[in-house]
C-alpha cells in the first residue's frame, strides 16, 4: 500500500461543525455589522444634532439681530422731532405720513400704529379708518411696553385688522423733549417676514425649525400650521430640560406620528424671551444611513459568504483528497489482493489462512489436493479435526507458544488425515498475523506435502535398520562360526588323533595316511574359519580413524614377521613414513600381510628385497610396498584382492588367500584405495592410500 | 616327574556341556602326572549344585580346581564364574576357563571376573595334551605357592 497516511479533516470542519462554525462566523459578522451600524448611526446622529444646535443658535442670532434692527429703526423714528410735533398736535395726517415713510423705507416693517400713552389708537398705516380711536390697552403688548416704558416685543397674536393671521408686535414708547411718554409706536410684524429670515438657514431633510414666543406659542414652524391661529408648540414644556449652552439634544416621542422619535435642540432669543427649536426625525437619519448600512451589510454578507465558502471549499478539497487517497489505497489493496490471490491459488504448496480457533478461513487448490477435501468442505473444518491424533498435541503446543509470542513463526513435520482416511506427511510452517491493536488475528499456514520424502526416509530408515540387523546377525554368525563350527571340527580332529595315538600300532600305513588327511582337512577348515573371522573383524572390531605414525606400524609389522624374515633372508628397507589417519592395529596387519606376501612369493634365486615408501597426493598419502618377487600377471591384478582367491596351489605357496582381501577391506574402510602394479618375474608393487592428518591437529609430520 | 610328586589326589570339577570335549579332558587327565579325580557336570546350574553340595551332589567334595567352559546351557559359564568369585567360601578355588573361541570379549569379561587362567581349547590333540600339561603346571604353581615359602 502506498498511502501510508490519509490526511484527516480538522475537527472544526467535520460534519455539523462546519455549519456551526459558519453560523458563529455569521453571528460575529452580524454583531460587528450591527455595532458598526449603531456606531455610524450614533455618529451621524451626534453630528446631525450638533448641526441642529448650531442651526438653532444661528437662527436665534439672526432673529435677534432682525428684531433689534427693527427696534432700533423704530426708536430712531420715534425720536424724530417732526413726529413728536405731529403727535403733540394730534395731527393724524402728518403722523400717518411719517408712518408710511417708515413702512416704505423698512422692508421688515409691515404695518405701523400710533397710540397715545393710554393706548388709544389714533394713526395707522396702511390706513384703516375703522380702527381709529380704538383703545388697545388690554393688549399684551401694551402691558409689556407700559411696564417700564421700554421697547417690547410681544407674544404671538392673531391680527385684529387686515388679514387675520399670526403676527407679533414690536412696540417702542415715544418720549417728548422732557422725557414724558406721549405715545407708543407699534409695528405689527407678520410672521411671513420672519419666516423669510428663518428660511435663509437651510436645514437637513427631517429637521424642522420652530420659533415660539414666551408662552410657547408658535411664531414660526416648518412642521405645524401656525399662521391662522395660536398654536402651542408641543415640545415647549421640555424647554427647561435643555441646558444652555448645552450640547445635548433630547429624544422625544413624535406628537404627530405615533412610534417615531424626534430629537429636540433649542436656543433662546434672549432679547425677547422667544425660543428657537429644531426637531429632527431619527428615522430620516436612519434612512440617510440606510444605503450605507446596506452597503456594509452587503459587504459583511459577502465576507461571510466568501469565508464560509472558503471553509466549505477547504473541506471539500480535503474530502476529495481523502476519497482519492482511499480510492488509490483501495486500488492498491485490490491489486495486492489480486497478486496475493494469484500467488495463493497457484502456489505449488498448500496455503491457508487459519482462524485463531483453528478454522480454515481460506485454502488454496493445492491444500485441497493434499487433504483430499473440496474447498467448501475444508472451510467447515478446523485444522485440529484433520490433524493426525498423534501429532495434535505437538501442533497445539506450538500454536499456544506462537500466540504467547515465544516465536514469530514455527515449522514442524506433522501428519494430516485425508478425506479417505489416509495419512499424509506435511512440512507445516505457521506465521501469526496480528491486527492493529496487536491482538492475534489469524494464522498463515504453508503446508508442503512431504509424504514421498517421509516414505523414502522411512524406507531408508528401514533399510538402515535392516542393515544394522544384518550386520549384527553377521557378527552373531561370526561368533557362531568361531565357536560352534569349530567344535565338531575339534571332535573330528581330536578323536582321529586319539585313535592314532592309542591304536597306532594296530594301524597300517594307509590308515595312518587317511588319519593324516582327516586331521589336515580339519586343520585347514579351522584356518579358513579363522581367516574368515579375521576378515569380518576388520569392520566389526575396527576402531575409528585416529592419527598414527605409519613408521611405527611398519616397525611392528616387521617385528611380528621377524622369524619369517630372518629365515628367508629378506631385507625390508624404508624411508621416513608419515603420520596418517587410520586404525593402527589394522595398518600393522596391512603391512604385515603385504610383507609376508612379498617374502612368501619371492623368487628362489634371489632373497626378498622389500622397500616401503610414501608420497603425498592431495589429502592422501600413497604408500608403496615394492618387492622383487615372482610378480603377478596383470589379468590377476583385481582378482588377488578377492576373498580366498589364490593364484597358486597350496603345495606351491601355503595360505588361504585371505591376506590381500583383509588389506583391501582395511584400507577402504578409511576411504583409501589399494591396487597392485607388477611385472611377472621382476616384482610387484602394492599401493595403498590413507588420509593425511588434518592440519588442525597440528602434528602432521 | 612322577605321579608321586603330589601325594593326595586332587578333585577337579569339569564344567563342560560337550560330551566329546569332556571325554577328551578325562582321557588327557587320566594320563596326567597328578593324581586326580575328575568330576564332570554338564551345565552351570549343576556346577553350582556341586559347589554348594546340594541335591545329588550333597556328598560332593570341595574341588581343588575348576575347569569351566564358558558356553553352557541353563547357567552360563560367566555367571558361574561370577558366582564363584563373589562367594567367600568358593572364591579361593582356582578357575581355569576353557573355551573354543579366542574372542577378546570373552577373555576380557573373564579377567574382569578374576578367572585365574584362560585356555583356548585347541583343535589338535597334541596341542590339547599340551594344554593339559599347562594345567598341571598351573596347578603345581598354585599348590607350590603356600608350601614353597
Amino acid at each position: 500500500m502506498t498511502s501510508s497516511r490519509v490526511q484527516t479533516i480538522p475537527w472544526f470542519l467535520t460534519g455539523r461543525n462546519i455549519f456551526l462554525l459558519g453560523f458563529l462566523l455569521f453571528l460575529s459578522l452580524t454583531g460587528s455589522f450591527l455595532f458598526l451600524c449603531y456606531e455610524h448611526y450614533e455618529s451621524i446622529k451626534v453630528q446631525a444634532l450638533k448641526e441642529d444646535r448650531a442651526s438653532a443658535n444661528l437662527l436665534s442670532l439672526l432673529l435677534e439681530e432682525h428684531l433689534e434692527k427693527v427696534v432700533k429703526t423704530m426708536e430712531a423714528y420715534a425720536s424724530r422731532p417732526l413726529l413728536i410735533q405731529a403727535i403733540r398736535k394730534q395731527d393724524t395726517t402728518k403722523a400717518t405720513e411719517h408712518l408710511a415713510k417708515l413702512v416704505a423705507t423698512n422692508p421688515g416693517i409691515d404695518s405701523v400704529v400710533l397710540t397715545d400713552k393710554a393706548a388709544n389708537l389714533w394713526a395707522i398705516y396702511p390706513v384703516r379708518p375703522e380702527v381709529i380711536g380704538m383703545n388697545l390697552a388690554h393688549r399684551e403688548w401694551y402691558q409689556g411696553v407700559s411696564r417700564e416704558w421700554k421697547p417690547y416685543i410681544s407674544n404671538a397674536m392673531i391680527r385684529l385688522v387686515g388679514e387675520k393671521d399670526l403676527a407679533v408686535h414690536i412696540c417702542v414708547p415715544i418720549f417728548d423733549e422732557q422725557g414724558e411718554v406721549i405715545g407708543i409706536l407699534v409695528n405689527t410684524q407678520r410672521t411671513v417676514t420672519l419666516s423669510k429670515i428663518i428660511e435663509r438657514i437651510p436645514l437637513d431633510v427631517g429637521a424642522r425649525s420652530n420659533v415660539t414666543d414666551r408662552k410657547g406659542y408658535l411664531i414660526f414652524s416648518t412642521r405645524f400650521a401656525y399662521d391662522k391661529e395660536l398654536k402651542l408648540y408641543p415640545y415647549y414644556g421640555v424647554k427647561s430640560q435643555i441646558t444652555y449652552p448645552g450640547d445635548q439634544s433630547i429624544p422625544l416621542p413624535d406628537p404627530l406620528e405615533k412610534g417615531k422619535t424626534r430629537y429636540l435642540s433649542s436656543s433662546p432669543i434672549e432679547s425677547c424671551g422667544w425660543s428657537v427649536f429644531i426637531s429632527r426625525d431619527n428615522h430620516v437619519l436612519l434612512k440617510e444611513g440606510l444605503h450605507h448600512y446596506l452597503q456594509l451589510g452587503t459587504t459583511v454578507l459577502l465576507i461571510w459568504v466568501v469565508a464560509f465558502g472558503a471553509l466549505l471549499f477547504l473541506r471539500n478539497q480535503i474530502l476529495v483528497r481523502q476519497i482519492r487517497e482511499r480510492l488509490q489505497a483501495e486500488r492498491e489493496l485490490f491489486r495486492s489482493e489480486e497478486r496475493f490471490r494469484a500467488t495463493f491459488e497457484q502456489a505449488a504448496v498448500g496455503m491457508a489462512l487459519v482462524g485463531i480457533d483453528g478454522r480454515w478461513l481460506r485454502v488454496n487448490q493445492r491444500l485441497c489436493e493434499i487433504t483430499g477435501y473440496p474447498a467448501e468442505d475444508l472451510l467447515t473444518k478446523t485444522f485440529q479435526e484433520i490433524t493426525h491424533p498423534d501429532d495434535l498435541d505437538l501442533d497445539l503446543d506450538h500454536v499456544r507458544r506462537l500466540l504467547a509470542g515465544e516465536f514469530p513463526d514455527y515449522s514442524l513435520e506433522k501428519r494430516y488425515l485425508t478425506r479417505d482416511g489416509a495419512t499424509v506427511w506435511a512440512n507445516l510452517t505457521v506465521g501469526l498475523v496480528r491486527d492493529e491493536q496487536g491482538a492475534p488475528d489469524y494464522f498463515i499456514a504453508v503446508i508442503e506435502d512431504i509424504t514421498e520424502r517421509m516414505e523414502a526416509e522411512e524406507k531408508l530408515r528401514t533399510l538402515n535398520e535392516d542393515l544394522i540387523r544384518s550386520n549384527r546377525e553377521l557378527e552373531q554368525f561370526a561368533y557362531i562360526a568361531s565357536h560352534d563350527l569349530q567344535e565338531p571340527l575339534r571332535m573330528v580332529s581330536s578323536y582321529t588323533q586319539l585313535l592314532a595315538r592309542r591304536y597306532g600300532e594296530l594301524l597300517d600305513q594307509d590308515a595312518k595316511d587317511f588319519i593324516g588327511f582327516a586331521v589336515d582337512g580339519a586343520n585347514r577348515m579351522q584356518q579358513l574359519i579363522q581367516d574368515l573371522l579375521a576378515y569380518s573383524r576388520i569392520t566389526t572390531r575396527g576402531k575409528p580413524p585416529e592419527p598414527l605414525d605409519s613408521h611405527d606400524a611398519l616397525g611392528e609389522a616387521v617385528a611380528n614377521l621377524q622369524a619369517t624374515i630372518q629365515e628367508s633372508g629378506a631385507l625390508v628397507t624404508t624411508v621416513d613414513l608419515p603420520r596418517v589417519m587410520g586404525d593402527r592395529g589394522q595398518l600393522v596387519q596391512v603391512f604385515q600381510n603385504l610383507i609376508a606376501n612379498a617374502v612368501k612369493f619371492h623368487r628362489p634365486e634371489e632373497p626378498p628385497r622389500i622397500h616401503v615408501s610414501a608420497e603425498r597426493t592431495g589429502g592422501f598419502w600413497t604408500f608403496r610396498v615394492a618387492d622383487n618377487g615372482i610378480g603377478i600377471e596383470s589379468k590377476y591384478f583385481d582378482q588377488v584382492f578377492q576373498v580366498f582367491q589364490r593364484l597358486h596351489t597350496r603345495s606351491e605357496y601355503p595360505g588361504t588367500g585371505i591376506g590381500l582381501a583383509i588389506c583391501k577391506r582395511a584400507i577402504e574402510r578409511f576411504g583409501g584405495r589399494i591396487w597392485v602394479e607388477s611385472e611377472p618375474g621382476t616384482g610387484s608393487t602394492f599401493f595403498f592410500t590413507l588420509p593425511e592428518v588434518p592440519d588442525t591437529k597440528g602434528d602432521n609430520k | 616327574m612322577s605321579k608321586n610328586y603330589v601325594g593326595e589326589a586332587i578333585d577337579i570339577l569339569l564344567v563342560e556341556d560337550n560330551a566329546g570335549d569332556a571325554r577328551l579332558a578325562k582321557e588327557a587327565m587320566r594320563d596326567s602326572k597328578i593324581r586326580n579325580t575328575l568330576h564332570h557336570v554338564g551345565d552351570g546350574e549343576e556346577a553350582m549344585e556341586f559347589l554348594y553340595q546340594k541335591g545329588k551332589h550333597a556328598d560332593a567334595p570341595r574341588p581343588d580346581l575348576i575347569l569351566l567352559d564358558l558356553n553352557l546351557p541353563r547357567k552360563d559359564g560367566r555367571a558361574v564364574l561370577e558366582e564363584v568369585k563373589t562367594d567367600d567360601n568358593l572364591k579361593r578355588i582356582p578357575v581355569v576357563i576353557l573355551t573354543t573361541s579366542s574372542d577378546e570379549q570373552d577373555i576380557l569379561r573373564s579377567y574382569n571376573l578374576h578367572a585365574n587362567c584362560y585356555i583356548t581349547k585347541p583343535i589338535d590333540l597334541t596341542q590339547f595334551l599340551k594344554v593339559v600339561q599347562s594345567i598341571e603346571d598351573f596347578w603345581l604353581t598354585i599348590v607350590k605357592l603356600p608350601n614353597g615359602r
